[in-house]
């Protein structure tokens, strides 16, 4: 076919073209053209992208980089442009899916979470695409979704049973955070979401036994080798991390320690309603943070959303 | 969402009115805005709890409520203040529109193409956009005041991509132009270096800095300083960017922030648009007063949008440049599709005087396929043009097909053409058309001595078609 005939440049081969460090004039007369990519120097005085045209049109163009930043004729096809990747927002939900969620709680977990996804699905935002995870514990942990796009995100429905490995669920997305093809250097800081209605049953026997009695302190709590890692490691310790305890039985002392971060409080659910309460205001906090400042710092509008009961700081 | 159908609030304004709040569809810093029962309004409500704070944004509605905005400046108004113990606003809601952002980013799975000009309306709908938005922060502005908080979620545009219409919302931080007592600083993205580095206060000077990134996004579809190294480095790296530590993409000189990721320039901007963000982006970092005013963006948004022409396949808007194949051709920078060089007609202004005649090249207007207008900004009025009673336009038609052109006067007092120099003036009563053709030179007003009037000089790339294939 006509179309795999080579470039037939004159004047210069396109072998050399990409070579050409610093150029004075070149005329150049590309023929039979299908696809190259021809580059001219280092800087603004290049000519860069696919050329993409006609079979039989020839094009020549002529380049002063003393006099012109732009060739004559613009070679390049608008449509192979390619706007900037908007940076991936990455949001990890834990999940706490024990036995004792059983019933309403696990009901409206699950649609405050569906609720939760599409919300974030209208966030029109220019800097960031939001991607979610999703990994629950019970007796074993479970990555549910891996990050995915919010937008292909289809999260199964979550059912209750065993006990609570948080310790385990800590560990493992501590070690999905750290991987870097996962979280590319230009991405925001990830958000980690904690949700969980008891005691953790994977805590060492010291820690478990201070807890139960009532005497655990807060150093004690970031001394669990779980937390510590968590806080410790270089990605993983930057996330922005909010929980919510859902009922009496949670651990506020556990939760606070995981959040571990002046000023932010974690949220006391007693009903569906402070569920959902709890997933709208971090809809709104992830939100919000592509276009605050500091988009790596918490934001925590929205606050005033819960009454003085379901704040815990 | 905590706001669900089974809960409907019902608010009043301050006259009494009631609303009966149906659906949740903004959330932001300050508070949350409702679709109201009736549809023709959006309730704002404020949600912060500090005081001060309350008392300044109340006093602020009651302020905006009663201000003199000048008409056809595009923005969403409050019509109503909430009676308290809520504190809010009740404006119109803007029917058929969407938020700007879905033009500065594509949508999944679309092409980048078919995107910009299909679903978007094109390069032609986004310069008259952007002449919209320069033109109702020119009425703004010369009413004292400044916007304060420009972002593209704070605009909305027409659903429909053939519709070219505007809308400013988000009306809450409008202020006396150096008088704000800034209760939100604006949106990192848009907020002058000046304003993010604590010097300055939002004003109408920082108002024209964030206009020229709005404009500059909507053409370019980047930031003006989110050069490539900047986008592949932390979300930290954007915030040395916007407070002007960085150089422009496209700097004259300084190549080191350049980016890979913009529309290039030849494509979408004419040499005054590249000119004015040279302007605005390199002098006007620092330099406040040097930065284009909304008047020169809307003068060269508008010129720019006069110079395009469409793909006779894709449909795409674009500056026709002369394609190499041929002086008759010019090439479609989307689809690659050859199509004819357009007409244009080369506005000059001429003052006549003893005899001589001086002539300023003014601007240019590409004729459309089918019937393109002459309209009042075109031309110079001349005071006699006044006294005879307006200024009329003139259509121009062009039939692709045949090659034809012609000129219908449509009301204007006087409009002549001479076919060739040195041949007679020739007068189109109104109502009445003429045929034209290349080197044509057509009067707009009277050729009076010592009055400048406008003339427009037809020029028709020769009809030789591009070689085919």
């Amino acid at each position: 076919m006509e179309s795999q005939q080579k470039p037939q440049t004159t004047g210069i081969s396109s072998k050399k073209v990409e070579e050409v460090e610093e150029i004075s004039w070149i005329n150049i007369e590309l023929k039979n053209l299908v696809c190259a990519h021809v580059r001219f120097g280092t800087d603004c005085n290049c000519i860069r992208g696919a050329v993409r045209r006609r079979l039989s049109a020839s094009h020549s163009f002529t380049l002063n980089p003393n006099r012109s930043k732009t060739p004559v004729e613009s070679i390049m096809n608008l449509n192979n442009f390619q706007v900037a990747e908007p940076r991936p927002m990455p949001v990890f939900v834990l999940a706490d899916v024990s036995g004792s969620m059983t019933g309403e709680k696990i009901q409206t977990l699950n649609s405050a979470l569906r609720e939760m996804i599409s919300s974030l699905r209208t966030v029109q935002d220019l800097r960031g695409k939001i991607e979610v995870a999703v990994i629950t514990f019970g007796a074993s942990v479970t990555v549910v979704s891996e990050l995915t796009a919010v937008d292909d995100l289809e999260i199964p429905e979550l059912a209750a049973a065993g006990s609570t490995r948080m310790g385990a669920a800590l560990d493992c997305i501590r070690d999905m955070i750290e991987r870097d093809a996962m979280i590319p250097a230009r991405a925001f800081t990830p958000t980690v979401i904690l949700v969980s209605d008891g005691i953790p049953t994977d805590l060492p026997k010291e820690i478990k036994q201070k807890v139960e009695s009532g005497e655990a302190k807060r150093e004690d709590l970031l001394g669990w080798p779980a937390l510590k890692a968590l806080h410790i490691s270089t990605r993983a310790g930057k996330t922005v991390r909010l929980a919510m305890g859902i009922g009496e039985d949670a651990d506020f002392d556990i939760l606070q320690a995981f959040v571990n971060t002046p000023g932010v409080p974690v949220i006391r659910a007693q009903d569906s309603r402070g569920i959902e309460r709890f997933f709208n205001w971090v809809t709104m906090s992830i939100a919000s943070r592509s276009v605050s400042r500091n988009p790596n710092l918490p934001v925590l509008t929205g606050l005033d959303q819960f009454a003085d009961g379901e704040l815990v700081l | 969402m905590p706001h669900n159908a089974t809960d409907k609030l019902t608010v009043f304004d301050t006259q009494g009115h009631p609303y009966i709040l149906t659906r949740v569809v903004g959330q932001g810093a300050q508070g949350v805005a409702y679709e109201e029962e009736s549809g023709d309004y959006i309730v704002k409500i404020v949600t912060a709890t500090d005081s001060i704070r309350r008392a300044e944004l109340s006093r602020r509605f009651r302020w905006l409520c009663n201000r003199q905005i000048p008409e056809n400046s595009r923005l969403a108004l409050p019509v109503a203040t909430l009676a308290s113990p809520q504190l809010g606003y009740v404006m119109r809601r803007v029917r058929g529109h969407q938020s700007l952002t879905l033009l500065l980013r594509p949508m999944k799975l679309d092409s980048v193409g078919e995107w910009y000009n299909a679903s978007t309306g094109g390069l032609r709908r986004r310069l008259l956009l952007a002449a919209q938005l320069a033109a109702s922060f020119r009425l703004l502005h010369l009413a004292g005041l400044a916007y304060c908080d420009l972002s593209d979620t704070n605009i909305l545009v027409a659903r429909d991509p053939r519709i070219v219409s505007l809308v400013l919302i988000d009306p809450d931080n409008i202020s006396v132009s150096g008088k704000a007592e800034a209760l939100v600083l604006g949106t990192p993205r848009y907020i002058a270096p000046e304003v993010l580095r604590g010097s300055h206060q939002p004003d109408s000077l920082t108002d024209t800095f964030s206009l020229a990134v709005l404009i500059f996004q909507l053409l370019r579809l980047n930031h003006p300083f989110l050069g490539d190294a900047v986008l592949a480095s932390a979300p930290d790296a954007e915030e040395n960017a916007y407070c002007g530590e960085l150089p422009y993409i496209d700097h004259p000189e300084n190549v080191s922030n350049r980016s890979t990721h913009v529309l290039p320039v030849e494509s979408v901007c004419t040499t005054k648009l590249a000119e004015l963000f040279n302007k605005a982006f390199v002098e006007g970092v620092n330099a406040r007063g040097r930065r284009p005013t909304p008047g020169e963006w809307e003068d060269a948004c508008l010129a720019a949008a006069d110079n395009t022409t469409s793909c006779s396949v894709c449909g795409a808007t674009f500056y026709p440049r002369r394609h190499a194949s041929g002086s008759g051709a010019c090439a479609c920078p989307w689809c690659d599709e050859i199509g004819t060089f357009p007409p244009a007609l080369i506005l000059q202004d001429v003052v006549e005087r003893g005899g001589g005649r001086i002539y300023r090249k003014v601007g240019s207007l590409v004729l459309r396929p089918g019937e393109t207008e002459i309209v009042a900004r075109h031309f110079v009025r001349t005071a006699l043009e006044e006294q005879h009673g307006g200024c009329g336009t003139a259509s121009f038609s062009w039939d692709t097909t045949t090659g034809d052109i012609s000129v219908r006067n449509q009301g204007m007092p006087e409009l002549l053409y001479r076919r060739a120099a040195g041949s007679t003036l020739i007068s189109i009563p109104s109502g009445k058309s003429a045929a034209l053709q290349h080197e044509t030179v057509l009067y707009f007003g009277y050729l009076t001595e010592g009055v400048a009037v406008r003339c427009a000089q037809l020029h028709v790339t020769s009809a030789k078609q591009a070689p085919k294939e």
